[in-house]
C-alpha cells in the first residue's frame, strides 16, 4: 500500500526521505497539485508512488519589503504571498500564472511557492523581467540522499557557491524536497495600459512587436493573437492584434505609451493603433499568460519555446500540413502557444511538431493533454544525449537511489 | 594559502606534455618558457603568485576539446582564464596545471537585432559588446568596473555584476546560451537564442561556477534598448544611518534606480581629490542615484527621489543637467579603488553583501576593527542591492602588513554572514574566499556543492583549489550510508 505523509517541519522531511532509502521506496513530491499533469509518467504510474504531501509546510517566515526579500516555507499558497506583497506596494520579480485554466477548470489556482520554483514558469513580463529562476535567492531543503542542507542566502545579490537556486527551479522536484524559499520582490509598479496594434499577418505582428521590444520606451511584454480564437476582447477588428505592455509611474507610462504610438506611426504603414487602460491591459495578459486560447476536454496545448524572430514562420511551417491549429504569441514572438484540436491524430501531430520545431532550434512542452492522452509523447521536451547524460549525473549528485520523482522530466531510474 | 599539492609525475612529464599540446595546437600557441608565463602567474588578486605548468592558447572549440580530452585522459589539471581581472583568485595558476588562456576566441560571431541578441566568443571584451550595438542604440547591461577588459566568459564564470545590476541584473539574468566543453571534451550547447530551455538549467548552473564545471567557448547575450536619457543626483547626508533609509524610501517609493551607490567620509574625500566630482566634503555618506528612461520621466523621478533625500535629511542635493556632468558625478566613484590606492601603497577590496538595513551596525563594527588592526578603511557601497566593498589600506613592504590587511578583510567578511549576509556579491570566492566558505555553509551544505562538481568532473583536474576549501575524492563523498531496517519508521501525520 502506497504512504501519504504530510510533513510538517523538515525533521519530517527527513524522515520520509531516509525511511524511502532505507527500503528502495520512491516518492512523489507534491504541493498543491496544479502542476501534476507535467508529467511524463502517468498519474497512475505516480499513484502507486508514496505521496509526500508539501502543504503543510506553510508560512511566510520573513518579509522585508524594504531589503526587497521575502522568506517563506515550501507550501505556502502562492495567493497568500501575493497578498502580502501586493499589501506592501510590492511584486514579485517574475510575473506568477495563474494555471487554472490549464486544468480545464475554471478554479483561479496560483499552486504553492515551491510548485513555482520547482516548474519555472513566469507569465508574460518574463520577456524582460526574467523567469522565477531569476528570483530565488536561496533555500533550505533534504537531498535525496536524506541530508538537510542550504543554497544560496538571504540578500539580493550573492555568488557565493555554486548557484543551486538555478538547478532546483524547473527541477519539478527530481533533485530534493525544498523545505524554506527566499525569493527576492520588487517595488511594484503604480499602473499600467497597453498599445494595441493592427496588423494583417502574424509576420507584420512580430515586426510590430520587435520594434516596440528596440524602442526606449521600455516595453515589458509583448504578445500577438489572432482575432479568430483568441478568447479575450480585443479593441480592433483586424486579422492580427500585436499587443505591446508599459508599467510604471502613471506619468511615465503615459508619456512612454504616447511616443510609442508616434513611433509606429512614424514607420510609414497605416497601422491601426488603440491605447487600453489599466483594467483592461491587465485582463489582457491574464488571458495571454493563460495562452489565450479556448481549450477544450479534447484538446491539447502545446507550449514551444523558439528565437522571436522565428516565431511567425514557424508557425506558417506548421500551418502547412495542419490549418486548424490555433496559435497565440507572447515573448516578443518567442513563445507560442498551439491548440491541437481532436481533428489531428494527436501522436502524429506531436511527432511532426517537436521535429519543426527542433528545425527552428526550438523546444516544445506538452502542457496540457487531450483527454485521451496515453504517454507515448512525452510531455518534456526531450535533451540531446549528452545534455541528458550529464542531468542524469547531476541528479544523482543529489538523488543516488533516484527516489525523488522518477522519470518526471526524462528517464532517470537508477541504473 | 594552500593550493593543491603538485603532482611530481606530472611535473615530470612536463615536456611529454607540451609536445601533446603542440599536436594540437600551432607550436606558437603552447607557451613554456617561464619568462613568459610569468605573464600569466596572477590575476587581479595580486596578492598570489605562481606560474602555471604550461600555458596554451587556444582558437577553436574543437581545440578546447582536445586540449580538455587529452588532460582527462592524461590526469593533468586545467586553469582557465579569460582576461585575468579575477579579484578572487579565481585563474590563479597551479604548479602542475595546464593554463587555459582563452584570449584568442575575441570574436563577435552575430548581432541579431530581432531577436536581441549577440553571440560572441568568450574573450571578446564586456564593453566589447556594447561597443559593436551602440551605434543602433543597444547596450549589454551587466558593467563590472573592469568592464573595457574583462572578459565575457570570465563574466560567465564569476556571475559578474556592476552598478547597474539592481535593475538590470547579474550576468546570469542577460545569458540566453552558451557553447562549453566539459573536462572530457564533450561539447554542449545550452539554451540559443530562446527563452526557457527544457531541463535543467545546466546554463545558470555553469554561470559563477568559477571555472570549476566546464569551459566556456561562446556565449549568447540579450541586449537592451538603450535608455534615452540619464541622469545622476549627488546627496550628501550628516550620517550613514539617513543615506541608508534614504535608499529604503526610493525603493518603498516604487522606484528602482539604474544605479544606487554610496561612499563613506574616507572614499569620498578620495575621490574628491582624485577626480574633483563636486563631492560634498562636510557629509558622512554620498549616494549617487541614476534614473534612466524617457526624459520627462526621468526629470519626474529625480523630483520625487530629490524630494525624499530632503526628507531624510540630505544636507545637499544637485543633479545633474548634463551628460557630462552625469559622468562626472560617475567619474569620483568609478575610480574610488585607485583614488584610495593613493591613500597608502596598496589596498585590499573586500566584496560582501549585507542586508542593506544593517549598513549603520556593520559600519560602526568596521571601524572597531579598523582600530584593532591599525588599518584604515573605505567604503564604497552597491546601496541598492547591499554589496559592501571595503577597500582595506595597507603596504605590502611593511613586514606583516598584508598578512593584517587579509585578517582585517576576512573579519569583515565574517561581519557580513553573521549580519544575515554572505561572503562576495559579485567577485567570486575563489582562492581569496575559500577558507571562509565553512563560515557561510556547513559541512553537509558544502558537500552537495562538491558532488554536483563531481558530476561534472570526477577527478577534480578542472581548476581546483577554487570555491571549496578542502578537497575530497568523489567516490568518498558520494558514500551513503543506509541501515536498512534500522531507519525508525516515521512518526509522521498520514492518511
Amino acid at each position: 500500500m502506497p504512504e501519504f505523509f504530510k510533513p510538517s517541519n523538515v525533521q519530517q522531511v527527513q524522515e520520509i526521505v531516509q525511511w524511502a532509502l532505507s527500503g528502495d521506496e520512491k516518492l512523489n513530491v507534491v504541493g498543491s497539485g496544479s502542476k501534476a499533469h507535467l508529467d511524463n509518467v502517468s498519474a497512475e504510474s505516480r499513484n502507486d508512488e508514496h505521496r509526500v504531501d508539501m502543504t503543510a509546510l506553510s508560512g511566510i517566515t520573513q518579509y522585508d519589503p524594504d531589503e526587497m526579500v521575502l522568506c517563506a516555507r515550501a507550501g505556502t499558497p502562492m495567493t497568500e504571498i501575493l497578498e502580502a506583497v501586493t499589501a506592501a506596494g510590492q511584486q514579485l520579480g517574475f510575473e506568477p500564472l495563474v494555471s487554472g485554466p490549464f486544468l480545464k477548470g475554471d478554479g483561479a489556482v496560483l499552486g504553492t511557492l515551491a510548485g513555482v520554483v520547482s516548474s519555472n514558469f513566469a507569465g508574460p513580463r518574463r520577456l524582460t523581467a526574467g523567469s522565477v529562476r531569476d528570483h530565488v535567492l536561496g533555500y533550505d531543503a533534504v537531498s535525496g540522499r536524506g541530508e538537510i542542507y542550504k543554497a544560496g542566502g538571504r540578500v539580493v545579490k550573492n555568488v557565493t557557491g555554486y548557484d543551486l537556486m538555478k538547478l532546483v527551479c524547473g527541477s519539478y522536484g527530481t533533485v530534493s524536497l525544498l523545505t524554506d524559499i527566499v525569493i527576492k520582490t520588487q517595488p511594484g509598479f503604480k499602473t499600467e495600459q497597453s498599445l494595441f496594434m493592427g496588423a494583417q499577418t502574424p509576420e507584420e505582428a512580430v515586426e510590430l512587436m520587435t520594434r516596440a521590444l528596440g524602442s526606449a520606451f521600455a516595453v515589458s511584454s509583448a504578445a500577438a493573437v489572432p482575432a479568430s480564437g483568441f478568447r479575450g476582447e480585443l479593441p480592433l477588428s483586424v486579422p492580427w492584434v500585436a499587443v505591446a505592455r508599459l508599467e510604471g509611474h502613471e506619468a511615465a507610462v503615459r508619456e512612454r505609451t504616447e511616443r510609442l504610438s508616434g513611433l509606429i506611426l512614424s514607420g510609414g504603414q497605416k497601422t491601426e493603433l488603440h491605447v487600453s487602460d489599466e483594467a483592461r491591459s491587465k485582463a489582457f495578459w491574464a488571458a495571454v499568460g493563460q495562452s489565450g486560447l479556448e481549450l477544450g476536454r479534447t484538446d491539447g496545448l502545446w507550449k514551444i519555446s523558439v528565437a522571436p524572430s522565428k516565431g511567425a514562420r514557424l508557425m506558417r511551417s506548421l500551418l502547412v500540413d495542419r490549418p486548424e491549429l490555433d496559435f497565440t504569441m507572447d515573448w516578443g514572438g518567442g513563445l507560442i502557444w498551439v491548440r491541437v484540436p481532436e481533428t489531428y491524430d494527436f501522436g502524429d501531430c506531436a511527432a511532426a511538431l517537436r521535429e519543426e520545431v527542433e528545425d527552428f532550434g526550438g523546444h516544445a512542452t506538452l502542457w496540457v493533454q487531450p483527454e485521451d492522452y496515453d504517454h507515448e509523447t512525452p510531455v518534456f521536451h526531450p535533451l540531446s544525449p549528452a545534455e541528458e547524460l550529464l542531468s542524469k549525473r547531476i541528479k544523482a549528485s543529489f538523488d543516488p537511489e533516484c527516489i525523488l520523482n522518477t522519470g518526471r522530466m526524462f528517464h532517470h531510474f537508477k541504473a | 594559502m594552500e593550493m593543491p599539492r603538485p603532482d611530481q609525475a606530472v611535473l615530470d612529464r612536463r615536456e611529454k606534455i607540451a609536445a601533446a599540446m603542440r599536436s594540437i595546437l600551432p607550436a606558437s600557441s603552447v607557451v613554456t618558457e617561464l619568462q613568459e608565463l610569468q605573464a600569466f602567474e596572477s590575476d587581479g588578486l595580486t596578492a598570489y603568485r605562481q606560474p602555471p605548468l604550461m600555458a596554451v592558447l587556444p582558437e577553436t572549440t574543437q581545440q578546447v576539446s582536445a586540449i580538455l580530452k587529452y588532460c582527462h585522459d592524461e590526469g593533468i589539471k586545467v586553469v582557465p582564464r579569460g582576461s585575468g581581472t579575477s579579484l578572487s583568485g579565481g585563474a590563479l595558476p597551479l604548479e602542475d596545471g595546464i593554463l587555459l588562456a582563452m584570449g584568442k576566441f575575441n570574436r563577435i560571431l552575430d548581432i541579431d537585432y530581432e531577436d536581441r541578441c549577440v553571440v560572441v566568443q568568450p574573450g571578446v571584451s564586456n564593453l566589447g559588446i556594447t561597443r559593436a550595438v551602440e551605434g543602433n542604440n543597444f547596450y549589454y547591461a551587466p558593467d563590472p568596473s573592469s568592464q573595457i577588459i574583462c572578459s565575457i566568459g570570465g563574466n560567465v564564470a564569476e556571475n559578474s555584476g556592476g552598478v547597474h545590476c539592481l535593475k538590470y541584473g547579474l550576468t546570469t539574468n542577460n545569458l540566453l546560451g552558451l557553447e562549453v566543453v566539459l573536462i572530457d571534451g564533450t561539447v554542449l550547447r545550452l539554451g540559443g537564442r530562446h527563452l526557457d530551455s527544457g531541463g535543467y538549467d545546466i546554463m545558470g548552473l555553469l554561470t559563477g561556477s568559477e571555472g570549476l564545471l566546464a569551459v566556456v567557448t561562446e556565449v549568447t547575450v540579450r541586449i537592451l534598448p538603450k535608455p534615452e536619457t540619464a541622469r545622476a543626483v549627488l546627496m550628501g547626508f550628516p550620517s550613514s544611518e539617513q543615506a541608508g533609509e534614504c535608499v529604503g524610501s526610493i525603493i518603498g517609493a516604487g522606484i528602482v534606480p539604474g544605479g544606487l551607490e554610496m561612499m563613506d567620509r574616507p572614499a569620498i574625500h578620495a575621490a574628491e581629490d582624485f577626480v574633483h566630482a563636486g563631492y560634498p566634503l562636510d557629509v558622512e555618506a554620498l549616494l549617487i542615484v541614476e534614473l534612466d528612461g524617457p526624459a520627462g520621466e526621468v526629470d519626474l523621478l529625480i523630483e520625487e527621489v530629490s524630494r525624499l533625500a530632503g526628507e531624510n535629511g540630505a544636507t545637499s542635493i544637485r543633479a545633474s543637467n548634463s551628460e557630462e556632468e552625469r559622468q562626472t558625478f560617475w567619474a569620483g566613484r568609478k575610480s574610488a579603488f585607485p583614488a584610495v590606492g593613493r591613500l597608502a601603497p596598496d589596498y585590499y577590496c573586500m566584496d560582501g553583501t549585507i542586508p542593506r538595513k544593517k549598513l549603520p551596525e556593520v559600519l560602526r563594527r568596521m571601524k572597531e576593527l579598523s582600530q584593532h588592526y591599525g588599518l584604515d578603511v573605505a567604503n564604497v557601497f552597491h546601496a541598492g542591492d547591499g554589496n559592501l566593498h571595503p577597500l582595506i589600506l595597507f603596504d605590502a613592504s611593511k613586514e606583516g602588513d598584508l598578512h593584517k590587511a587579509e585578517e582585517f578583510g576576512a573579519d569583515i567578511l565574517r561581519l557580513c554572514v553573521e549580519m544575515g549576509g554572505v561572503l562576495t556579491g559579485e567577485h567570486g570566492v575563489g582562492v581569496e574566499k575559500r577558507d571562509l566558505m565553512p563560515e557561510m555553509f556547513s559541512k553537509t551544505d558544502l558537500e552537495h556543492q562538491q558532488r554536483l562538481k563531481c558530476a561534472f568532473d570526477t577527478q577534480g583536474l578542472l581548476n581546483p583549489g577554487k570555491v571549496f576549501p578542502q578537497l575530497h575524492r568523489c567516490a568518498e563523498l558520494g558514500r551513503m550510508h543506509i541501515h536498512k531496517g534500522q531507519m525508525p519508521f516515521p512518526d509522521i501525520p498520514r492518511f
